[in-house]
């Protein structure tokens, strides 16, 4: 997945604009796609890595509730405002809603290609660590239920003996339990250990005593 | 000479007198008919008054009878005439009666003329006897045996004096009871008055001459006492219309109307002071049809003479408002109203009307009019001012595709080797996108351009894709979905493209506030144009606001009334004018289920070019 090339997608209502972005993205070397409406890059199913370049203003379906719906997905792309004239509230709101830039369509060339290189190196980013996280999981998804208790407890810095005592088993049980996590989980100490379990969040079943990732 | 012989002449005299004056005014138009018919009897008086004298100086038997058989005639004609008098001037009485006694009447006199022409009066006079009476004059009587046929001229008599007294208690009954005692009571003194004395003298009881002429100086001296009367009351009127015209005088004077009106049979033009200084006559000029149509300014003529010819043909009033030619400054604007007089077949005959000044009211309405279309303009200008940002974003479009265009360009030209190929459609690019913001610009030149309404033929669907480009940026920063569609097969209206734009435009704006104003969900206003037919097209813009209060609905058009904070409540004042001014119609109603549609109408090109 992190081979293929990035795609910038574009949408904007108004097609010879969205031609001459298209065009300059081109010119710079990029892959891009376009799309005339929020809905028509909703339909399509891609993802491939890349970022989006919105227009604000457009019938139906704006930039803002485009953005909206793509906060649902965990895998959309980072979003690049581009407008004719923003004004503050809307500004204030697509950036909270985690907007890489917000651009008035006048911006210097120089500003829109390094606002699309940042979106595309987070997007990598995030991808990047999406494909840890997803790695992490699969390894703390093959603890068994009584390693993860032992887990539990070892990130809690609770000692050998205490953990045995607290779970009612022998104390070489517990470190055979946690030969097993270290080599599951691939880690070598306590620290890294709790670091990961901290980078992994959500423990569905645990989600109560598991700190919540961000 | 004797008193006899003067005073029957001075009898006759009278009766002719009288019998003149009375025909002069029988003749006079109208023709009175009472008139005439009153002078017949008199003319036959003075005739048998010549008879009586006649009769008296008669020398032999066989004369007085010729003459006693003429004066039955000219006793006859008076009876008829004075029946026919009565029956006219009272306006009432018994048919029968009235034919009764001139009819028995005439069929005595029958007997007169027929074989063997004996006297109706005497079957034979036996004598003629000389009377001395005072102051030496001398008559003579006839003597002889009454004929028993003279009834019937007594009872045609009798006859005429019920018919009299019938018709004077009729005509009293009526409430005219002083022309009732009057002329009904001497008529029947006379007759009266006239049988008793005959008949004495016939039967040999008196030896007098006869005095029918005489005693219907009663007749003329009640006649002469109407004739009195009604000259005093003509006069009284002639005084009291003089004072009309006086006072009509005065409220035309007062009220700037000048009044005229145009004989069409004489072709004869009565104007007053006023009318002739509006229309720039002289004062004692004579005036004709064509002299009054030479008043008017050339370029009005035409119309005036169609509104003229209308008025005639077809019955309506005459109203007009043209110019006339003041040689001291500005054309004065004149109002002209009139209505045509016709005879009993239709035919017109007459026209009356008045003129008015009205230049000050052109003049106010002008001013008025100029007034309207500065806050128009203004109006529109704020209206531009509110679109402002999103007018920058119709802009931005096109300036920043151009912007993007030459970057990319720029870029290409750097590859190695350049790209030349991809340099072609950018530069057509960037031209099209060239003209299109020169297009923008063009247009709000137009709308902030200040002029007046100058309706061509357009095309319904061109004015509302306007207002889609205006509104556009505009409603979807609101977050309004905008809704335009005109029907197809429209056919092209008489408007002005800015004014309309100005309407359409204030009322999607104002949509747009209604649905900011509402908590509902649906944020959507919808344009349509449509044909219902009546060479009118209706368009109708819809909002999903909250509606209008149904009170409201009457005054939203009226100006400063507005139900924004910041309002000034001229907008729809100023597209009803605009509306009205283009001969459409504009109105609004609450829709289902939800908002409000303001609808106009605007009359369709062919309307305006077609007859």
């Amino acid at each position: 997945m992190s081979q293929s090339v990035p795609v910038v997608s574009i949408v904007d209502d108004d097609p010879s604009f969205l031609r001459a972005v298209s065009r300059l993205l081109q010119a710079a070397g990029y892959t891009v796609r376009t799309f005339s409406s929020a809905g028509e890059f909703l339909a399509q199913t891609s993802d491939a890595p890349g970022c989006l370049i919105a227009d604000l203003h457009m019938p139906g379906l704006s930039g803002l509730d485009l953005q909206t719906a793509l906060a649902r997905d965990p895998q959309a792309p980072p979003v690049i405002f581009l407008t004719g004239q923003g004004d503050i509230a809307t500004t204030v709101c697509a950036m909270r809603q985690g907007a890489e830039d917000f651009l008035t369509k006048d911006t210097p060339k120089a500003h829109l290609l390094k606002a699309v290189e940042r979106a595309l190196a987070r997007d990598a980013r995030q991808r990047a660590e999406r494909v840890r996280l997803q790695e992490l999981r699969r390894r703390f998804d093959a603890l068994t239920p009584r390693e993860r208790e032992v887990l539990q407890h070892v990130v809690q810095g609770r000692l050998n003996k205490q953990i045995a005592s607290n779970l009612g088993i022998s104390e070489r049980m517990v470190k055979l339990h946690r030969t097993a996590i270290t080599s599951k989980v691939q880690v070598r100490s306590v620290a890294e250990l709790t670091r990961l379990v901290q980078d992994a969040g959500p423990f569905e079943e645990h989600a109560s005593t598991f700190p919540k990732g961000q | 000479m004797n008193w006899i012989t003067i005073a029957w002449p001075m009898v006759a005299a009278i009766c002719v007198t009288l019998g003149l004056i009375e025909l002069r005014i029988g003749l006079a138009r109208p023709i009175d008919a009472a008139r005439l018919l009153f002078s017949v009897s008199a003319f036959a008086t003075a005739a048998v008054c010549g008879i009586e004298l006649a009769v008296m100086h008669a020398d032999n038997p066989d004369r007085v009878k010729a003459l006693l058989r003429w004066g039955d005639i000219g006793v006859g004609v008076m009876i008829a005439s004075l029946t026919a008098f009565i029956w006219v001037y009272f306006r009432s009485g018994n048919k029968w009666l009235a034919f009764a006694g001139p009819g028995l009447y005439a069929v005595g006199v029958i007997f007169d003329f027929l074989p063997p022409r004996r006297s109706l009066t005497y079957l034979q006079i036996t004598g003629l006897r000389t009377i001395e009476t005072f102051g030496g004059a001398s008559y003579r009587v006839a003597e002889g045996v009454p004929n028993p046929l003279n009834a019937l001229p007594y009872l045609g008599a009798l006859m005429l004096l019920v018919f009299v007294v019938d018709a004077s208690l009729r005509l009293a009954r009526r409430g005219e009871r002083r022309r009732a005692l009057v002329v009904g009571g001497s008529v029947a003194f006379w007759v009266l008055a006239a049988i008793a004395h005959s008949a004495l003298i016939e039967t040999g009881v008196v030896q007098m001459p006869y005095l029918f002429s005489v005693s219907y100086l009663v007749i003329l001296l009640a006649m002469t006492y109407e004739l009195t009367t009604d000259v005093s009351a003509a006069a009284r009127l002639g005084r009291e219309l003089q004072e009309s015209e006086r006072r009509m005088d005065l409220a035309g004077t007062a009220a700037g109307l000048g009044m005229w009106s145009l004989d069409f049979t004489g072709d004869e033009v009565w104007a007053t002071a006023k009318t002739r200084s509006l229309l720039g006559f002289a004062e004692t000029e004579r005036l004709s049809q064509a002299r009054l149509m030479g008043a008017v300014h050339p370029d009005d003529r035409d119309a005036v003479r169609l509104a003229f010819e209308d008025s005639l043909k077809n019955g309506r009033d005459f109203d007009v408002e043209h110019r006339v030619p003041n040689p001291d400054g500005l054309p004065r604007w004149i109002a002209a109203r009139g209505r045509v007089e016709r005879d009993s077949g239709g035919k017109p005959n007459l026209m009356r009307g008045v003129v008015l000044d009205i230049s000050a009211q052109r003049r106010s309405q002008l001013e008025l009019q100029q007034l309207q279309g500065q806050l128009a303009h203004t109006s529109r200008v704020s209206m531009m001012g509110q679109l402002a940002s999103a007018l920058a974003h119709e802009l931005n479009q096109p300036l920043g595709a151009i912007l993007r265009n030459a970057e990319a360009a720029e870029l290409f030209l750097q590859h190695d080797p350049p790209g030349l190929d991809e340099l072609r459609p950018i530069l057509a690019d960037i031209r099209a996108d060239d003209q299109r913001a020169r297009d923008v610009i063009e247009r709000l030149r137009a709308l902030l351009k200040r002029r007046s309404i100058e309706p061509r033929a357009l095309a319904v669907a061109d004015l509302l894709g306007n207002i889609a480009m205006l509104t556009r940026a505009d409603a979807a920063a609101r977050r309004v979905t905008l809704d335009i569609e005109s029907g197809s097969g429209l056919p092209q209206v008489m408007g002005d493209w800015v004014h309309l734009q100005q309407v359409l435009l204030n009322l999607v704006l104002n949509a747009m506030d209604a649905i900011d104003g509402a908590p509902g969900n649906s944020r959507r206003i919808a344009v349509r144009a449509r044909y219902p037919g009546e060479r009118e097209v209706e368009v109708a813009v819809s909002d999903s606001g909250q509606g209008i209060l149904p009170e409201k609905l009457g005054i939203i058009f009226e100006p400063f009334f507005t139900t924004k904070e910041n309002g000034m409540g001229i907008g729809l004042s100023i597209s009803r004018t605009i509306i009205e001014a283009h001969g459409g119609r504009i109105w609004a109603e609450n829709s289902t289920p939800e908002g409000a549609t303001f609808r106009f109408t605007l009359p369709t090109a062919e309307k305006r070019l077609g007859p």
